[in-house]
């Protein structure tokens, strides 16, 4: 794409804001997508790194000089992440105001305990630390799908919403009646059940008595099915600032931006803590992970360690990350309008690296680890084209 | 893989040690950050541990009447980078032990350790017998040799794989090794073997021997000193190629030279060449780039490790031009 938008003279922001398709080209029947951000990640991440302002003034800053500066930025979408059945959730309300969230799914790093407390807190209005969650035990949970394929927010949240339904119609139902109202007409709001027309009519959930003598309101959510002939893919746009040697080959990463569009974004810590994962990563692949078999003897793996299998360390990651969010619910995807968000992080990373690394130094890597030997041999090669013309 | 089982003792003195170190196949545990991962990983075997680590007298880092500086072999990685009398008088030291391992590994690695480690070649680590464990084949010759010596080999092809090591040949230090017998004193540019020397040995220590203090000269007035590492990764990790600088100016001109590199081959390598180069010269962009080809005309890079004769050039050029007008 980098070397499509330079052969045209054209940006490559730009290259991509006059491609961006409305429908999955690769899917038969080319089914639209439910939604796409791309082109707010496009515009959005491009302003806030400052692209246009960085890219004319980097030029000259690389006379004379060993280390050169360059940006690049890449443009990603991940192939799933729209999530989909089964999923299975148990959401109790006590007579205290408390409730239990049961979840088969597992919460692996990434938040998703959070969040499904927020969708329990947002339909419920029970603040999310009268919320307990028991989840990812076979003998107390329901059976659920592995967290991978950055999919358990959009599969889970939704049968969370559903469970939560589940009960708030049961608890309507039981205050309808004391407060001799439909219950289409009652709302709830922050622990309290109301009339939608007459607010001065109300009841605190605790004082429902239907509940306090059941003890309990169980409520059971299913995750539906996606809608069909729809394809839901989460979109994103990175960009990047690095700094080459061109005597060793060494880079450095001065600072990353990924703008994303996951739909809605259900929580901005965990959010911007899976974009931070992600550029890791996504860092990892660009430069320093590779696996070497021993391939013209034993066939044997030799970077079978974690000291020669290098991931990144915090060394190799910069401190200036920053995560542009592009909060737009996909409301025809699921009911919390959430996709997936993890690996489409990673998806741009190493390619935005490469692009910055041909603009500091007019090579064109297409290939990782992108390691000071990758690189030094390119610029021996280059070299020796050079003064052959020459 | 699982630790194999073995004794583990604690002496009190040197001279208990050196009984313990007399019986069969003992090894010495200082810091253990290597040690125990070659156990692990079972690159050699140790009937009997002997850890060294309540020798109180190998800790201390003080100076001498004479203004030389001698650190016990127990003083931590750590400590270099920020003990003053190093900082101070010794900056390429400071830096090298910066560049080591990990903070943790540094916390607990010591300096006689960091001299005495095993090479990293992924075959001697591995599950290959090769000639350095005693088998009849290098696999690095013919195999994945990218990160292997350019210089130096012979039937094998290791790199040696200490920062700390190039800066103390550098600065001219010496370590002290103590047996049983006598203790000697010998240049830390003499510790280390060649594989054509002894191709399953990495030190000139004998068994039962404890390399128990470096030695550093006095610092003199009109020296300079750096070392600077190219890696793969920001952390943990061993040189691709590093350099250390030792350089006396005197009215503006080199009076005195050692250059030392590091990743370059299986000892810390001295480039003599390099340094007659630069010496009585002031440092200009022609001398530089002669004194860093002259650095690799020695070289002998095999299928995948010829980058490392450009990037030693680029990375002594670079080094040297930061002392261009000093």
């Amino acid at each position: 794409m980098d070397a499509l938008a330079e052969g045209i003279g054209m940006d490559p922001v730009e290259l991509r804001l006059k491609n961006i398709p409305a429908v999955s080209q690769a899917r038969t029947g080319n089914p639209p997508y439910t939604s796409t951000g791309f082109r707010q990640c496009l515009t959005d991440g491009a302003k806030s790194f400052g692209w246009r302002e960085v890219r004319s003034a980097i030029a000259s800053s690389n006379k004379d000089r060993n280390w050169r500066k360059g940006v690049g930025m890449a443009g990603g979408m991940w192939v799933v992440g729209g999530g989909g059945p089964p999923a299975t959730i148990i959401v109790k309300l006590f007579a205290d105001g408390s409730v239990s969230l049961n979840m088969g799914a597992s919460d692996i790093g990434t938040g998703t305990r959070t969040v499904m407390a927020l969708v329990v807190s947002e339909e419920l209005g029970v603040k999310p630390d009268l919320i307990d969650i028991d989840n990812a035990d076979t003998a107390t949970t329901q059976y659920a799908t592995p967290s991978g394929g950055s999919k358990t927010v959009p599969t889970e949240s939704p049968a969370v919403r559903a469970a939560a339904i589940h009960v708030k119609q049961q608890l309507l139902a039981m205050a309808a009646e004391e407060l001799k109202e439909k219950p289409a007409s009652l709302t709830m709001k922050g622990g309290t059940i109301l009339s939608l027309a007459d607010p001065s009519k109300k009841i605190k959930v605790t004082d429902v008595a239907g509940l306090k003598k059941q003890g309990l309101i169980v409520g059971i959510g299913y995750r539906g099915p996606n809608p069909a002939n729809r394809a839901i893919n989460p979109f994103a746009a990175q960009f990047c600032e690095v700094e080459v040697n061109i005597k060793t080959g060494e880079v450095r990463i001065l600072r990353f931006l990924s703008a994303n569009d996951s739909g809605r974004v259900m929580n901005r810590l965990t959010f911007d803590s899976q974009v931070i994962g992600g550029i890791t990563m996504g860092i990892g692949l660009a430069m320093t992970e590779a696996r070497i078999l021993d391939r013209n003897q034993t066939g044997k793996i030799v970077s079978g360690n974690w000291h020669d299998y290098k991931i990144p360390t915090a060394m190799d990651v910069p401190a200036d990350i920053v995560s542009v969010p592009i909060d737009s619910p996909d409301n025809e995807a699921n009911t919390t309008g959430a996709k997936g968000l993890g690996e489409p992080v990673t998806i741009p990373t190493a390619a935005a690296v490469a692009n910055a690394v041909y603009n500091a130094t007019g090579l064109r890597l297409t290939s990782t680890p992108i390691s000071p030997l990758v690189l030094r041999r390119a610029l021996a090669a280059m070299e020796k084209g050079t003064s052959k013309q020459g | 893989m699982t630790m194999p089982n073995f004794s583990y003792v604690r002496p009190k003195s040197l001279k208990e040690t050196f009984s313990h170190l007399s019986a069969g196949n003992a090894r010495i545990h200082a810091g253990g950050t290597d040690l125990l991962g070659c156990l692990r990983d079972g690159v050699f075997t140790a009937e009997k541990v002997v850890s060294i680590s309540q020798l109180d007298e190998l800790k201390r880092v003080e100076r001498l009447k004479d203004g030389s500086i001698r650190i016990g072999a127990l003083a931590t990685v750590a400590e270099l980078t920020n003990h003053e009398l190093v900082k101070e008088g010794y900056p390429a030291l400071a830096q090298a032990a910066l560049e080591v391992a990990s903070p943790q590994l540094r916390n607990q690695g010591t300096i006689g350790g960091n001299l005495c480690q095993k090479p990293r070649c992924w075959y001697y680590r591995g599950e290959f017998h090769c000639t350095r464990k005693g088998g009849t084949r290098c696999f690095a010759m013919a195999g994945e040799n990218q990160y292997h010596c350019i210089l130096g080999g012979r039937g094998c092809y290791i790199v040696h794989p200490s920062d700390i090591a190039p800066a103390l040949v550098a600065y001219g230090a010496s370590v002290e090794i103590a047996g049983a017998g006598e203790t000697r004193k010998i240049p830390v540019e003499k510790l280390f073997v060649l594989p054509e020397q002894g191709i399953t040995k990495e030190t000139i220590l004998e068994p039962g021997e404890v390399l128990t203090a470096v030695l550093l000269p006095p610092a003199e007035e009109g020296f300079h000193s750096s070392y600077r590492k190219v890696r793969a990764r920001g952390s943990w990790d061993f040189a691709l190629a590093g350099v250390a600088l030792a350089l006396h100016f005197h009215e503006g001109r080199v009076a005195g030279a050692r250059i030392v590199l590091s990743g370059a081959a299986p000892i810390p390598w001295r480039c003599p060449d390099s340094e007659k180069i630069i010496t009585g010269q002031s440092l200009d962009d022609d001398i530089i780039a002669r004194a860093a080809a002259a650095a690799m005309r020695q070289a002998r890079p095999m299928q995948h490790n010829e980058y490392k004769i450009e990037l030693f050039k680029g990375l002594i050029a670079e080094e040297l031009a930061a002392y261009k007008r000093s």
